[in-house]
């Protein structure tokens, strides 16, 4: 199992659409994929599990996989974190 | 692949999947019917049972409508058809973001319809119940601690 911390850096924060992008990236992969935020740690596979974090923009969040695939499932997330799901420039 | 079939009246179907599709991009094997309130329940009957055989691939239709005992409910129960027509009240926007975004599949028609059920009873919240506790300077909650989450 690999974690890794990341801010949610775009200005809406994980709001629905975001989610699900969320959940389409973590979705093309085997590996157990998981978002935590204060202790709450929900599926990344799951929309409604995504959005109960209501992670803000500045929020920190932790990113755990495990599974075969799990270094690319991280890169593939944390990348699209960091790329504020493509809606803004 | 299980269709999907969102049945209402008025344009609350259609405007479902179109927020849905807003959020998660195009659905695959989904479908909106809104019933016209002037409809007459046969010629209702056969715009679902054409729908139905648009969305059946072989592996059933799962029909999402609004309340038990309203005619969309009602026409769809006269062609449910255990294993190949299974509906589903209650229809919201999480109901149809969840079969969009989860796989869900594997276990069939019944399994999918069974488990949507059973999570969507937990999706209806009191959001001051979910809000967190305010902090203290320190860091540390200035009440109790958070109300158990129920979603998954």
């Amino acid at each position: 199992m690999i974690e890794k911390e990341t801010e949610i850096v775009n200005r809406l924060g994980l709001h629905a659409r975001a989610a699900a992008k969320l959940v389409h990236t973590a979705g093309a992969f085997q590996s157990r994929v998981t978002v935590a935020r204060d202790g709450e740690e929900v599926d990344a596979k799951s929309i409604l599990g995504v959005l109960l974090l209501a992670a803000a923009q500045g929020t920190t969040v932790t990113i755990r996989c495990d599974g075969r695939d799990e270094e690319k499932a991280i890169e593939a997330v944390t990348a699209l974190i960091a790329n504020r799901f493509d809606e803004e420039s | 692949m299980i269709g999907k079939l969102i049945l209402t009246h008025g344009g609350t179907a259609r405007e479902l999947l179109a927020a849905a599709q807003t959020i998660s991009g195009r659905l695959a094997a989904f479908e909106a019917l809104s019933l016209d309130w002037n409809d007459g329940v046969e010629e209702a009957k056969a715009q679902v049972a054409a729908a139905i055989e648009r969305l059946d691939q072989g592996e059933g239709v799962l029909i999402l409508t609004d309340m038990y005992g309203g005619t969309p409910c009602n026409v769809a129960s006269s062609l449910q058809q255990p294993g190949r027509v299974e509906i589903l009240t209650g229809v919201n926007l999480p109901m149809v973001l969840r079969l969009a975004c989860q796989p869900c599949e594997n276990g069939g028609l019944s399994q999918m319809a069974r488990w949507l059920q059973e999570k969507s009873q937990r999706s209806l919240c009191l959001v001051s119940d979910m809000v967190q506790p305010p902090k203290c300077p320190d860091g540390s909650e200035a009440v109790s601690a958070p109300a158990e989450k129920k979603h998954d």
